[in-house]
């Protein structure tokens, strides 16, 4: 198992600034809907989980499996899972504030407004995803994810799969600020043998394979914005991928990978158009030329190449 | 198992689910939890058959999907939980809707992950049914203040339907 922690560069701290709003449509800004292709590769899939027991057929046999998330009956992948895997990423590769560490009771619950992101003054990923900051300080966000559903007539697949049983993660055994698994599977430490073995899989859950498709419905953009959203979503030009996203449960597991592909893009301002195939791809490189070549770049770019290479390592090295 | 036509009042039903919730609660070092429970009965409100319960509960107690083999105690949780709702199965006289409206009910009576509700210990031993009383309110000390409220409020007005009704 390959349990990283990666953290965002040195000295990095919260930058706030008033977001933009969502009443108009900002002329130099871009609002429209960027459907993607979600494609569990050879080797993966993906399980996100409900909390809840099914029972199930599984090689001519009834078993009792962690049930996979369905909307009416079909399987899917929850838009607020994307929506979290991407934040995460987006996170560590910005200024940004820890959104969890306002949530309410704990110690670092301060109420010093220049402590804490709120509707007037928004940290880079707040002010993308959105802040909770009390009743009346809440900023929505201008981006979100919807369900990613099943491509086509045949598109997925579900089927039962052994993992190994999870276990509490400890947080302050993980160096950096950022707690991610690459793709190996999980192991235990065999104490009598002194070594590393891989872990037993003894669980069964409900996974899927295949091609999904998700519509990430943006406002009031900038195409530096898209283009970072790409990059931790880990797109490269043309289409290639950089890294797998990873979504749902068994990540420790080295699982949950998926490849993301742009497939067509509706804009409604600043200019209308309706894209797909290679002027989408086109669309999309600008946005990612945008992101590489600004000041952002200067300073995570760093950040990205080891995320990168610590998300794709299969190998113990 | 065939369907029973409806015909349990819901206060009847409420009563059944405090009852339910007491017994999978009665001893606090094996407690089953909100979570724990909706796990088990989730399946039932899409698949509303009460054979296909009672196999997956037995499937389950005998380990298939690794699931008992969960930290904590999961394993004496679902050892707990499945004793009582193979219990409430066997009565054989509710429908499969009322059955559904019971676990709903004794799903909000339960005690959730990380909370620190007092529980007060005096439930009825043992399983088996009651009829005539009400079991003591103090079977859901867990619950929280105005949940306890909106129940006996709950409660109250299907009193007064019902006896309207008559």
């Amino acid at each position: 198992m390959g349990k990283l922690g990666l953290s965002r560069p040195a000295g990095s701290r919260p930058e706030r600034r008033r977001p933009p709003g969502h009443h108009l449509w900002m002329a130099e800004r871009v609002t429209g809907i960027l459907t993607l292709g979600l494609e569990t590769p050879e080797g993966q899939f993906v399980g996100p989980g409900t909390g809840r027991l099914r029972l199930v057929e599984s090689n001519g046999e009834e078993v009792v499996a962690s049930e996979a998330a369905r909307s009416a009956g079909v399987p899917v992948l929850p838009g607020s899972g994307i929506k979290g895997a991407v934040r995460t990423l987006y996170e560590l590769l910005s200024h940004s504030c820890d959104p969890l560490a306002h949530a309410g009771g704990g110690k670092h619950n301060k109420k010093d407004p220049q402590e804490r992101c709120s509707a007037h003054s928004c940290c880079d990923a707040c002010a993308m995803f959105g802040c909770i900051a009390g009743r009346q300080q809440c900023y929505s966000g201008r981006v979100t994810f919807s369900d990613a559903v099943p491509a086509g007539e045949g598109a997925v697949e579900t089927s039962v799969s052994r993992v190994p049983i999870p276990w509490e993660p400890k947080g302050h055994k993980t160096p950096g600020d950022f707690r991610l698994y690459d793709l190996r599977k999980a192991t235990v430490f065999d104490k009598k043998a002194q070594k590393k073995r891989p872990a037993p899989e003894k669980l069964a859950k409900e996974v899927f394979r295949g091609r999904f498709e998700t519509s990430m419905a943006f406002t009031n953009l900038t195409e530096e914005e898209l283009g970072r959203l790409l990059l931790v979503m880990g797109l490269k030009p043309t289409g290639d991928t950089r890294f797998l996203l990873r979504l749902g449960g068994a990540k420790y597991h080295g699982k949950g990978g998926v490849r993301v592909r742009p497939l067509r893009v509706v804009l409604a301002s600043p200019e209308t158009a309706d894209e797909s195939g290679s002027d989408c791809l086109a669309r999309c490189d600008a946005w990612l030329e945008a992101a590489a070549t600004s000041h952002w770049a200067q300073v995570f770019w760093t950040t990205l190449e080891e995320l990168a290479d610590a998300l794709s390592a299969t190998e113990r090295t | 198992m065939p369907a029973k036509p409806s015909g349990t009042s819901q206060i009847e039903i409420l009563r059944l689910a405090e009852e339910l919730a007491a017994a999978l609660q009665q001893q606090p070092e094996n407690a089953v939890k909100r979570n724990t429970f909706l796990s088990l009965v989730a399946d039932f409100q899409s698949h509303p058959d009460p054979d296909r319960l009672r196999r997956t509960l037995e499937l389950l107690l005998k380990g298939s999907g690794g699931h008992l083999a969960r930290g904590g105690n999961y394993e004496e949780q679902v050892v707990v939980a499945t004793r009582e709702i193979s219990r409430v199965l066997r009565r054989g006289d509710l429908s499969v809707d009322e059955y559904r409206s019971l676990f709903g009910w004794t799903a909000r009576l339960l005690e959730s992950p990380g909370s620190t509700g007092s529980r007060r210990t005096n439930a009825p031993g043992g399983g088996g049914s009651k009829t005539g009383t009400s079991a003591p309110r103090s079977h859901i000390g867990s619950v929280k203040p105005g949940q306890l409220q909106a129940l006996e409020e709950l409660r109250r007005q299907l009193a007064e339907e019902e006896n309207g009704g008559e």
